[in-house]
């Protein structure tokens, strides 16, 4: 599992600009799939035979990681970037970043700004580019940009990195596509596009797709220091049933059945409420007419920034909750 | 260039605000005949009109074009005493521009009338100060209110009245270019092609309630022609005094322009910029961060999912009386369609 974690924190996947993570994801499932395919928009759909091919299930990870786009090259070489998806100015500013065509650069925020006056507005990049000219050589109104890899362990079982959002919901994904046994249901390993930008890419998905029943995988907000939110969820305290989030009411009768899975397997587990955000859940829940929509979500701290911190206990916990569910159904 | 604004002319005449454009769908179905391009017209209940070209070949995958047919407007909403009608407004309109303003009210027949507001003789202190609002309006039809209800009815449409010019060089001004202008852009490419060598068909959708409803026309119609990639234009902002510094690179003149979302194909917009190079066509790019606010977010999550480039033309005073456009970026635009559709259609083995 961490080597798997290890190789998707390098890849670079802001949204629309998923291409090169799916091929990564692709080189490790597809060994273990029956068929892989990638739709129109990008999302990578990996097919398992299930047991009762009268029933579908789809698992959604979305791939995208939010980021920077450039909106300008200013005279004296300066990239003027915005924000793709919900990004924290603060949080991610003075540090380095790269885009999507190799460049590497440093964030910062524009000159004189007061911190109460930081906002996604004020931000660009630094190339090193000693002119407006330079620059476009460079780097193309439109490019993307990312904060730069920055995997770190912090203890035996806690790491820090960028981007865990999502692409550790898509290592979960991803092993219990490689190790589930025969699936109870025909299964639709889903990595989606474009979540960051409104949940998008989850809903062409769905509507191929059609299934039973769903299950997205995704971050979930996890308490540090203080509570002023009212999370409930901890890091280190297992798998997180959602309850609920901003977008979405799961189905009770798939978060009756993950807690059951979760008891009679011994997989440590908590409930989640969210009290703001989305994920793929909603789309997955309006598939077709209708799927019965849960979600199983990874603990994480500070969710958005440079360092976002998982503890792998509790990744692993959501993993085999969701492998249990896989082979043992609804 | 000339061909070009002729189409404008014709598709500009016809009124069509939204969430009212089925009252264009007999005019506009009957210009889209006379052009000869199209083996099929067809209108939706969502104020949409989509025509297909058809390259005869079996199996032919379809490519969408989109354009909004629905312009800014308003619809009335009171009869009032002495030939006045109250009226609320159908998609985003400054209410600074309106006092005075020519406006056609699409009744029984259709009226030319005159925006009025309180004239500032008249303001109590501190009125002039406030914001003005569109219910602050009028129009002033001429007619006595009587008279006035036999043509009229609350719900009645009206829109700025078509009157498009040329200005210097290629400058040219009307209303509903956004989005008519686009769509004669579309229209002057498939002009440019023959289709019996295409291996691909092409539907060109109008569709309704782009300005108030949240691109509901577009993802029904695209729903039901389920095209396999799909090209959006609409107009976008030009540069003009005392605009963002960082949206310079977008000007009148500068040629077609290539937008880069995170809603809509990479894939598909690389390739639109790769065409534009190879072929010479001038082009400047823009990129969208969040929002679209066009149709082109949309349409890419419909169904199955629709890869989708969108290709826009600059304009300056978007949604006014005035809307100013250098034509020859939209022509430039018309190239850039005409190349894509070719590099589309040669993929394509049949």
């Amino acid at each position: 599992m961490i080597d798997l974690i290890k190789s998707f924190m390098k890849s670079f996947s802001v949204s629309s600009g998923e291409n090169d993570f799916a091929g990564l994801i692709e080189s490790y499932v597809a060994p273990y799939a029956d068929s892989v395919t990638r739709d129109p928009v990008g999302n990578l759909i990996v097919f398992r035979k299930g047991a009762d091919s009268t029933k579908k299930l789809m698992t959604a990870s979305h791939m995208d990681e939010i980021g920077f786009i450039v909106t300008a090259v200013e005279d004296n070489g300066m990239i003027r970037v915005s924000n793709i998806g919900g990004v924290d100015p603060v949080a991610s500013s003075f540090t380095p970043v790269v885009f999507a065509g190799g460049t590497k650069g440093v964030l910062v925020i524009e000159d004189g700004t007061s911190n109460a006056d930081i906002s996604n507005k004020k931000l660009f990049v630094d190339i090193g580019a000693e002119s407006a000219s330079k620059a476009k050589r460079r780097v193309h109104v439109g490019e993307l940009a990312a904060c730069a890899p920055s995997f770190v362990k912090l203890s035996a079982n806690r790491y820090a990195s960028k981007a865990f959002d999502d692409k550790i919901g898509c290592a979960v994904n991803a092993y219990a596509c490689i190790n589930a046994k025969t699936p109870a249901y025909d299964t639709y390993f889903v990595f989606t596009v474009q979540e960051e930008v409104g949940c998008r890419g989850s809903k062409p998905a769905s509507f191929s797709v059609a299934p039973d029943y769903s299950i997205a995988l995704d971050v979930t907000s996890a308490v540090y220091t203080g509570n002023p939110d009212k999370l409930t969820v901890k890091l280190g305290e297992g798998a997180a049933i959602k309850i609920k989030d901003n977008s979405v009411v799961c189905s009770p009768i798939l978060v009756e059945r993950l807690k059951d899975l979760a008891e009679s397997n011994g997989i440590k587990y908590q409930y989640e409420i969210l009290p703001y955000g989305g994920t793929d859940t909603s789309q997955m829940q309006l598939a077709g007419s209708g799927s019965c929509a849960g979600c199983i979500s990874i603990p994480t701290r500070y969710v958005h920034s440079p360092v976002e911190t998982v503890d792998l206990r509790d990744v692993k916990a959501c993993a085999d909750l969701l492998i249990a569910f896989i082979e043992q159904g609804a | 260039m000339d061909r070009l604004y002729d189409i404008i002319g014709n598709l500009t005449a016809v009124p069509g605000v939204s969430g009212y454009e089925h009252l264009a769908f007999e005019r506009m179905t009957e210009y889209l005949s006379s052009l000869s391009l199209f083996d099929e017209i067809g209108t939706s209940p969502v104020g949409s009109i989509y025509a297909i070209m058809r390259c005869g070949k079996k199996g032919a995958p379809l490519l969408l074009l989109d354009a909004h047919l629905d312009t800014v407007g308003f619809v009335v909403t009171e009869i009032c005493e002495g030939g006045f009608l109250r009226v609320a407004p159908l998609g985003g309109i400054a209410p600074k521009i309106l006092p005075a303003a020519k406006v056609n009210v699409y009744g029984k027949k259709t009226i030319s009338c005159i925006f009025g507001s309180k004239p500032p003789h008249l303001q109590e202190k501190g009125e002039s100060e406030k914001k003005a609002e569109v219910s602050d309006m009028f129009i002033d039809t001429g007619y006595s209110a009587d008279s006035l209800k036999e043509i009229v009815s609350v719900g009645t449409p009206a829109g700025f009245p078509p009157d498009t010019e040329r200005l210097l060089g290629n400058m040219i001004v009307g209303s509903g270019f956004d989005d008519r202008l686009c769509g004669a852009a579309f229209l002057r490419a498939l002009l440019m092609l023959d289709k019996n060598e295409l291996n691909i068909d092409i539907a060109f959708q109008f569709s309704g309630l782009e300005e108030t409803t949240g691109h509901k026309g577009a993802t029904t119609t695209a729903f039901r022609l389920a095209p396999y990639k799909a090209v959006v234009s609409d107009v976008t902002q030009a540069f003009v005094p005392g605009a963002p510094k960082w949206r310079e690179g977008v000007r009148a003149g500068g040629g077609a322009v290539i937008c880069y979302s995170p809603k809509t194909s990479r894939r598909f917009t690389d390739k639109a910029v790769q065409t534009a190079e190879r072929e010479g066509i001038k082009y400047q790019l823009s990129a969208s961060p969040g929002r679209t606010g066009t149709n082109a977010g949309d349409i890419t999550v419909t169904k199955g999912g629709i890869p989708v480039v969108q290709i826009s033309v600059p304009l300056k005073n978007m949604h006014t009386m005035s809307e100013v456009v250098d034509l020859s970026d939209a022509f430039e635009a018309s190239k850039l369609f005409a190349a894509l559709i070719k590099v589309e259609s040669g993929e394509v083995l049949l």
